[in-house]
């Protein structure tokens, strides 16, 4: 921990909405309950591709307690989709189903379960149509087409740095090899869930389960051909997301239409089936990857060409296949380097983006083989990514500027951690991992910063701090308290929060690609700092000294050197409206990051403002007849700039561990001709109390000079760390390596058996 | 859920002119944990439930001289934190400590355990498989890592059941009561092949309750133990297990009662494995024999093949365990 | 078909009029508005209901109604006393063991019938008692601090 004199930032602070969420008075959109509310319910497709003939819903409309139904001639018929110019998903199916869970017709009734039955009356016919599931075969000319009038590529991304033939050319070893990633659903504990309400002529409300409410409102308009300020989006509490919840849905869509039409407020809420099987989960890759190697670890060239497998809409397609790339090789660098990426579809559940957003995937590999590397050339590998390790300063082969980066710091410090020889059974596993802080491109293409905030100081001495900022649990509420708290020398306790309402509050992106901290984070102290220069030139005059020797700390404003000499934060507040006749104490900020275009094309430019990093040790147990793993613990070494909240960011470590913990070893979408088996926490395992391991974090505070007291990512890179770490270390366990994730015993006994022939 | 009457018979004789006058449209409810999930899954939707738990009794633990009586209304929890349970039938306390979850094993009942509808995804999922009235069995070319390695066909459903496994070690009977009266059956012949039928797991006609399950004192010396392979360490149903009850005298082996869960339709009872043993001296080698011969006539499918090797090593650890080797 | 029934819940009594196929969990949320108890799953295999019947804690959406008949309920909302939070509320608010928040309600509930049984269990004994309820975000550690905090009193 680096020495420092904050009074709030870099102390342990409980979040500021946990006393109401452990009480149970925290709202969630579930929980919602709104006069004549009528609950919606969705017909999804029973076929993976078929052609819509004919939709009947006569007896449905005529079930009692039904107010409305509806279908694609209800919508305008616009596309969606995450990334504007790919948008290719319609609220209802228009003309075909893609995928079993594709939207087909909405209701809206008294009740839930007469919601369900009406259902079950709406005839569909349908002309089935050959469908595709397998990303290799759907990229053959001769398979069946998902979206008329285009192949079955979503995205397509290729670029060079370098020569990599040359590189292969140039290394003393090359190695090859194949890996492939399972798709995984987010699994927030909340559902999906939103309540929309249309009040005539033309204004629409809407709760919702969401990452980012601006997002929302701008795909409802668009969606729904709306002006932006006809359209209101609140975020009550959201319980989990993980980056499931960062885009529009169907059921969004339909819920405004249907209280439209009704009159009434209507709610939908996914059921867990539902989540697992119509929203998104995580990119199964096909990762062919080839890494060309010096004797002594340096790393000449790489090579990944993988095959990204997106289901039946493009979602966040064309961004996944970006990053998989743009982060081949951070933390390491490497001379050459050569990345083709397909986004295929296939008429299954869609992909999108999860904790990590495409890079655990290709990391899983190239940290896997990387493993194999150091273990044929008799390296240790944690020497191998010191040789290699990008340092602050950098700027790598595809442009991403290292401003801060306290990587082989992480290096050094696991590496103290790691014990020395170990009995038979046990092993350990090592692996690194980069991540951003918030993107520097700009998905909406709107003219608004990327992050905003307001802060009014009233006179009772609290503030009140109005942010776009939709915390969906992971924090970050409290940590822009905690900044505004810093800045002008209050507690925590005297923030009120304003947030995630684009009625009342200012623009903000969401919570996503790990910004908040970092971006919305200098937003708020832009704005705590113009309030805290009111402030300071109003106590200066008061004070007769000048506002350059007053400190805000502990309530009071106060002269440096004579701390006696000053008064109180609510009376600094008095004294400022007085000043200026009764003006309000307002502060604004807002964060644009550095114009840093990224060309998809060339793959060139600074994917964030600012990048995480770290490295992570995995101690497992193997039951080789059992083909049982368990990991004992984790060892996680994190730079993740200054660490606002060091319990918090603890917290985002533990729970991305358990996350990946469950990921590596047992979490997999089982799909049969595009139906999912397990859309249930049966046969889809969470990992349970029992089940993580014991995890040790040491943070390794670089202070980024662009991020809020040095802010940067924390918690959602460690994922990326996590799986090969755990893979790494049952390979060294057992000398059987598996290249498929999950790890299951079915796959060891495999491996296993395979080691002894 | 579909809705439907509930009824609270106070004896059991109210409870089964209940049943008969439903005539098949009603279920037997007790602790309602598989009952409510299967029927919010769809696949039975019963137009009445008779719940059980007024009836006086069958929540009842009666050891009597020779053996232990366990009304079918026995909460797990209650099974695995009963002192004599866990001292006379620890397999059956260890059993039900690996069922489901703590506030899963607090509402779920022994007789519910044994009589729990199977966990096969295209059963509970949208398929109309055999089970559910149609012709084919979908695991045979699907997905079936977690299908029946032995005794499987035409539908190859795996038993459930952790306490099933335990109870047939210890040679337990259970106690039907129908509208003809009570009759005992052994466990063993409580429990249906597809073969036999499809549509159900076991005897019970649908004008009958499981009332008792009643497991006789193990002999002096003997000992027992369940082992459960799992991926979680929580709520998973067994990729394998194994009950075993071993007894040992003179480093010979008086009695065995090998019974494997989560492999076959039924819980399996490994009697050539036993055959390997009962008799003779408990060596090494034997052991790898008799795991072995546990799983011979196993015919796995495309994806479960991994399960004998599971299996053979529960067995091994079991029999390891037990003989102190 | 309707039943009158009589519970206690979080020590009030209700007389209540239940339709026999809804669960404890649509009772409390949807009738009483006791919306603290969560639903993540539905089919008992996540433990976000979890609500202490007769002082056990069981998954709420596994329970009928007309099952909860003449028994004691203690929801999340029954567990401050006035202002006074319950010590269990104050470790996990000080402990950081809430992120989204949505688990634990039921995480709390468990824990408490876990320590009236049990006031100093270890910490295996707290990670088997907790197995039943999923939490996605904090990956347990913070919570079984929590818990152990309040047990080491």
């Amino acid at each position: 921990m680096k020495h420092h004199n904050y009074s709030i930032i870099g102390h342990r602070q409980p979040a500021v909405d946990a006393a109401s969420k452990a009480t149970g008075q925290a709202q969630y959109t579930v929980d919602i309950q709104l006069p004549g509310m009528l609950w919606g319910k969705i017909l999804r497709s029973k076929y993976p591709h078929a052609r819509i003939l004919n939709i009947d819903t006569s007896k449905a409309e005529k079930l009692a307690g039904i107010k409305a139904v509806i279908t694609h001639k209800d919508t305008l018929g616009k596309k969606f989709g995450f990334v504007r110019n790919t948008a290719d998903q319609y609220p209802l199916a228009v003309d075909k189903v893609r995928y079993i869970g594709d939207e087909i017709a909405a209701v809206a009734a008294v009740a839930e379960d007469v919601a369900e039955e009406a259902l079950a009356l709406i005839r569909v016919d349908y002309e089935v149509l050959p469908a595709v599931f397998d990303p290799l075969e759907a990229i053959d000319p001769e398979a069946p087409l998902i979206h008329d009038g285009q192949n079955n590529i979503s995205a397509r991304l290729a670029w060079e740095f370098g020569n990599v033939e040359e590189g292969f050319g140039e290394s003393d070893f090359v190695r090859q090899d194949t890996f492939y990633t399972q798709p995984v659903n987010h699994c927030p504990l909340e559902p999906h869930a939103c309540v929309a309400s249309f009040e005539p002529p033309d204004h629409l409300t809407v709760w919702a389960s969401t990452q980012g409410v601006f997002y929302l409102r701008n795909q409802l308009s668009r969606t729904l051909d709306m002006p932006i300020s006809n359209i209101r989006v609140i975020r009550p509490q959201v319980g989990g997301a993980f980056g499931g919840k960062i885009e529009l849905f169907p059921f969004n869509v339909c819920a405004a239409i249907l209280s439209q039409k009704t009159g009434k407020p209507v709610k939908i809420v996914c059921t867990r089936e539902e989540v697992f099987t119509a929203t998104r989960c995580r990119h199964p890759m096909i990762i062919h990857l080839k890494t060309g190697v010096k004797k002594d670890g340096a790393l000449v060239a790489v090579q990944a060409r993988i095959i990204l497998d997106g289901g039946a809409y493009n979602s966040t397609g064309p961004v996944a296949t970006y990053l998989a790339g743009a982060f081949l090789c951070l933390p390491l660098k490497a001379r050459n380097i050569k990345y083709e990426g397909f986004r295929v579809y296939t008429n299954k559940p869609v992909c999108g983006a999860q904790r990590g957003h495409a890079v655990p995937q290709i990391r899983f590999a190239i940290e896997s083989q990387l493993d194999i590397i150091a273990e044929t050339l008799g390296l240790d590998p944690i020497e191998l990514h010191l040789k290699n390790a990008v340092q602050t300063g950098d700027v790598t082969l595809n442009k991403q500027v290292i401003t801060s980066c306290g990587f082989s710091e992480c290096l050094e410090k696991i590496k103290a951690q790691r014990s020395p020889a170990l009995p038979e059974g046990k092993g350990i596993g090592f692996a690194t991992c980069a991540f951003v802080s918030g993107a520097t491109y700009h998905l909406f293409f709107t003219t608004e910063a990327f992050a905003n905030a307001i802060i009014q100081a009233n006179e009772d001495g609290t503030v009140s701090l109005i942010t776009g900022v939709a915390d969906i649990g992971q924090g970050s509420d409290t940590v822009l308290a905690m900044i505004t708290a810093e800045e002008l020398g209050i507690g925590v306790k005297d923030i009120k929060l304003i947030t995630a309402d684009t009625d009342l509050t200012p623009y903000d992106w969401g919570s996503g690609s790990s910004r908040v901290t970092y971006q919305a984070g200098n937003a708020t102290k832009m704005a705590a700092a113009q309030v805290k220069k009111l402030l300071l030139e109003a106590v200066s005059h008061e004070l007769d000294v000048y506002p350059e020797e007053l400190v805000a700390r502990d309530g009071r404003i106060f002269v440096r050197d004579r701390p006696e000499k000053g008064i109180s934060f609510a009376e600094a507040v008095s004294l400022a409206q007085k000043s200026t006749g009764g003006e309000p104490i307002i502060g604004q900020g807002e964060f644009q990051p550095q114009e840093a275009k990224v060309n998809l094309q060339s793959g060139e430019g600074n994917t964030s403002p600012a990048y995480s990093f770290g490295a992570q040790l995995a101690q497992v147990e193997i039951d080789k007849e059992l083909g049982k793993v368990k990991v004992t613990k984790m060892v996680v070494a994190h730079d993740c700039g200054l660490a606002i909240n060091p319990m918090a960011i603890e917290g985002q470590i533990e729970g991305s561990i358990a996350m990946g913990h469950g990921q590596a070893l047992y979490e997999e979408l089982i799909q049969e001709k595009g139906q999912t088996l397990n859309a249930d926490f049966i046969n889809y395992r969470l990992p349970t109390a029992r089940d993580v391991p014991e995890v040790e974090t040491m943070l390794v505070e670089s202070v980024d000079p662009g991020g809020p007291y040095g802010a940067k990512e924390s918690g959602e890179g460690i994922i990326v760390s996590t799986i090969p770490a755990i893979a790494n270390a049952i390979s060294n366990a057992t000398g059987g390596r598996i290249h498929s994730l999950p790890l299951t015993p079915e796959k060891l006994l495999k491996a296993l058996e395979q080691k002894t022939k | 859920m579909k809705g439907f009457t509930f009824h609270k018979p106070r004896s059991l004789k109210e409870a089964l002119a209940m049943l008969k006058e439903a005539d098949g449209k009603a279920k037997i409810m007790a602790g309602g944990t598989d009952l409510l999930g299967a029927m919010k899954d769809g696949i039975m939707q019963p137009e009445r439930l008779i719940n059980l738990q007024e009836i006086p009794d069958l929540a009842n633990i009666r050891p009597d001289n020779d053996r232990l009586h366990l009304g079918a209304l026995v909460s797990l929890h209650e099974i695995t934190v009963h002192p004599s349970i866990q001292k006379r039938f620890g397999i059956l306390a260890q059993a039900a400590q690996e069922v489901g979850s703590p506030q899963l094993r607090n509402m779920g009942t022994l007789g519910g355990n044994l009589c729990q509808r199977p966990r096969c995804w295209y059963y509970r999922g949208d398929f109309v498989c055999l089970k559910r009235g149609g012709d084919q069995c979908f695991a045979v070319t699907g997905q079936n890592k977690y299908h029946a390695v032995i005794e499987g066909g035409p539908c190859f459903i795996v038993h459930p059941s952790d306490t099933a496994p335990a109870l047939l070690a210890m040679d337990a009977s259970v106690r039907i009561a129908g509208p003809d009266g009570e009759k005992i059956a052994a466990l063993e012949k409580f429990f249906m092949t597809p073969r036999d039928n499809v549509t159900r797991e076991n005897i019970l006609e649908p004008d009958q309750i499981l009332t008792e399950i009643m497991v006789p004192l193990p002999r002096e010396g003997s000992r027992g133990i369940y082992l459960k392979a799992r991926e979680r360490r929580c709520w998973d149903f067994a990729l394998a297990s194994v009950a075993l009850l071993l007894n040992i005298d003179d480093g010979i082996c008086q009695e065995i009662r090998l019974v494997l869960g989560g492999i076959a339709p039924i819980p399996f009872r490994a009697s050539k494995a036993e055959e390997v043993l009962k008799g003779k001296p408990i060596e090494i080698e034997l052991i790898d024999q008799a795991c072995r011969m546990a799983l011979s006539g196993a015919r796995p499918l495309a994806s479960n093949a991994y399960k004998l090797e599971l299996t053979q090593a529960l067995i091994k650890q079991a029999l390891l365990t037990l003989s102190n080797k | 078909m309707t039943h009158q029934i009589e519970l206690i819940i979080n020590g009030e009594h209700y007389e209540l009029m239940v339709k026999a196929n809804k669960t404890l969990l649509e009772l409390l949320r949807e009738d009483l508005d006791l919306t603290g108890t969560k639903m993540g799953c539905g089919t008992g295999d996540c433990g976000a209901c979890t609500v202490l019947l007769d002082n056990r804690p069981v998954n709420a959406c596994l329970v009928l109604a007309v099952e909860a008949r003449g028994k004691e309920i203690v929801t999340i909302e029954g567990l401050a006393q006035g202002e006074t939070l319950h010590p269990l509320q104050q470790a996990f608010i000080d402990h950081g063991a809430v992120q989204c928040g949505f688990c634990t309600p039921g995480m709390i509930l468990t824990a408490k019938a876990l320590l009236d049984n049990n006031p100093n269990p270890t910490e295996p004994m707290i990670r088997r008692a907790i197995a039943g309820n999923i939490c996605r975000c904090t990956g347990y550690t913070k919570i079984v601090k929590a818990i152990m905090a309040v047990a080491s009193r």
